[in-house]
């Protein structure tokens, strides 16, 4: 086994770039805090997601004709079709919970300031894109929720001004729904967002290595933090959270069963069109801005709030990052969190 | 690493058994997960494939001389869907009245034999195999004979088992 290793050291030679991986040095406040756990978990969500995402393309018949078939076919015929898609189902929902607090700890922690500005702009692009995720999996049973909540999610990208309708053409693949929409979400949610995702967290962690993760906000003394090795220290920490977090998805997926409505029916009337869960607060925002008020909340209000938060960190320059000395930053954060609480139960009615 | 007076490294108990708990946890989720997931990606692929009895024709206008070219198809369920499932089959009368019933497909690597009249063989236009008119190999790769198909007679039709 020595003798393997010490080839491949020498015709590859990494030896050197995974030793500093490994042990990279972790701050004791990070290390004994959960809170800083939160990224490393959303890797290994993203890992769980793209086997379990693999596994059901295996079955997953990507046409208008065979897709509810093939999901029903995997979530009911197949040996452990249950448990493979149930996972998936539960760490999307975990993974938006997750990158949501993740955001919440660094915003609140002032860990988007100088020099960690462009890990912050990383951090809103993957932000972005495991929504993205929700939004372009959604439809893919192409059950009635599915169709329905696509339907209204496209129209909304539709009543976006002057470039509205080649907008909602173009993420539909034509007018009006169809064999097109269901190949390109497909596509999207398949490749071009687990390129994007894996592109921004290897620059995402490559940034925090690089500049370190922010100090403590409280400091006992001037002394040189404690650190822990990366490798096997840390990771021991993470990887039992890792486990706990597995078997906590395995009971949901057993307990709960990924949900399948009826087959889509494009010419229902009855059914009345309902976003996933981390989308309630938006379905509910659109209610208080008709007719012509629309665009303020299918433009101008996601405009603010992405634009505000890839703004922060140079809207916010001062050094001062402990939250209570920051009453503009935290008193944003208590009023978008509120927010979007009261939206989303509202929504949820 | 602190080391002893001997000068070897005394492994710090700390990172052993951190390095225990990180390689137990990494199987205990690698486990739960990937052992089903491998019998979920296996899934049905070695049960065996639907059967049906196929219509391939009148005993009547069946020849002892010659092979009937026979196309079937027949609805099945392929996993999540009803298909139409399609083949090819050989068809002569034996010196005895019985039905000789041929699957066309090569036993060597699977693609489907013609039946040359001329030749009074079969030949299989991949790696040129040659079968005669018992099934049985001539020349070149095929391992085995050609499948001969079980066979029944209802309301006067001959009908093979595909």
């Amino acid at each position: 086994m020595k003798t393997v290793l010490t080839w491949l050291n020498d015709r590859a030679g990494w030896n050197g770039p995974i030793r500093s991986l490994m042990k990279y040095p972790v701050p004791a406040h990070a290390h004994h805090n959960p809170m800083f756990s939160m990224g490393s978990l959303l890797v290994i969500l993203f890992l769980l997601q793209a086997v379990t995402g693999m596994l059901m393309a295996f079955y997953y018949d990507p046409s208008p004709e065979g897709a509810y078939g093939s999901v029903d076919y995997i979530q009911f015929t197949l040996k452990y079709g249950w448990l493979v898609r149930g996972i998936h189902h539960w760490a999307a929902s975990l993974m938006i919970i997750l990158v949501v607090l993740h955001l919440l700890r660094t915003y609140l922690y002032g860990a988007y300031k100088r020099p960690r500005e462009l890990t912050w702009l990383f951090g809103v692009g993957l932000f972005f894109v495991v929504v993205s995720f929700g939004f372009t999996g959604y439809l893919l049973p192409w059950d009635q929720k599915g169709y329905w909540a696509t339907q209204v999610g496209t129209e909304i990208a539709g009543s976006v001004p002057l470039m509205g309708d080649w907008l909602r053409s173009v993420m539909r693949g034509g007018e009006e729904m169809g064999i097109a929409t269901l190949t390109r979400f497909y596509a999207t949610h398949m490749l071009v967002l687990p390129a994007a995702f894996v592109m921004l967290s290897a620059a995402h962690i490559a940034l925090m290595r690089r500049n370190k993760l922010a100090p403590a906000l409280i400091r006992k003394s001037d002394e040189p933090e404690n650190t822990v090795p990366f490798y096997p220290t840390h990771l021991a920490i993470e990887a039992v959270i890792a486990l706990a977090v597995v078997l906590g998805l395995i009971f949901a997926a057993n307990q709960f069963p990924a949900p399948l409505d009826l087959r889509a029916d494009p010419s229902d009337s009855t059914f009345v069109p309902r976003p996933d869960w981390y989308f309630l607060f938006y379905f509910q925002l659109l209610k208080y801005f008709p007719g012509d008020l629309e665009a303020v909340a299918t433009v101008l209000i996601p405009l603010f709030f992405f634009g505000s938060l890839a703004l922060l960190p140079f809207l916010d320059k001062g050094a001062e990052r402990r939250p209570w000395r920051k009453p503009i930053t935290s008193g944003a954060f208590v009023v978008y969190a509120a927010a979007v609480i009261i939206l989303t139960i509202l929504g949820a009615r | 690493m602190a080391e002893s007076q001997d000068s070897s490294p005394v492994v710090n108990r700390r990172e052993a058994l951190s390095t225990i708990a990180f390689w137990c946890a990494t199987a205990g989720a690698v486990g739960a997960v990937g052992l089903p997931a491998a019998r979920f990606a296996i899934g049905a692929s070695l049960e065996e494939g639907a059967h049906s009895w196929v219509t391939v024709g009148p005993v009547d206008k069946l020849s002892a001389d010659d092979f009937k070219h026979v196309e079937y198809h027949f609805r099945a369920t392929d996993a999540w869907r009803e298909v139409t499932k399609e083949g090819l089959l050989y068809v002569r009368l034996g010196d005895g009245g019985e039905a000789f019933v041929f699957s066309a497909t090569c036993t060597h690597l699977g693609c489907n034999v013609s039946w040359r009249k001329d030749e009074s063989r079969f030949a299989c236009p991949c790696h040129k195999g040659f079968y005669d008119t018992n099934g049985e190999v001539i020349s070149g790769p095929p391992p085995r004979p050609l499948t001969r198909l079980e066979t029944r007679m209802k309301d006067g039709v001959l009908e093979a088992l595909v």
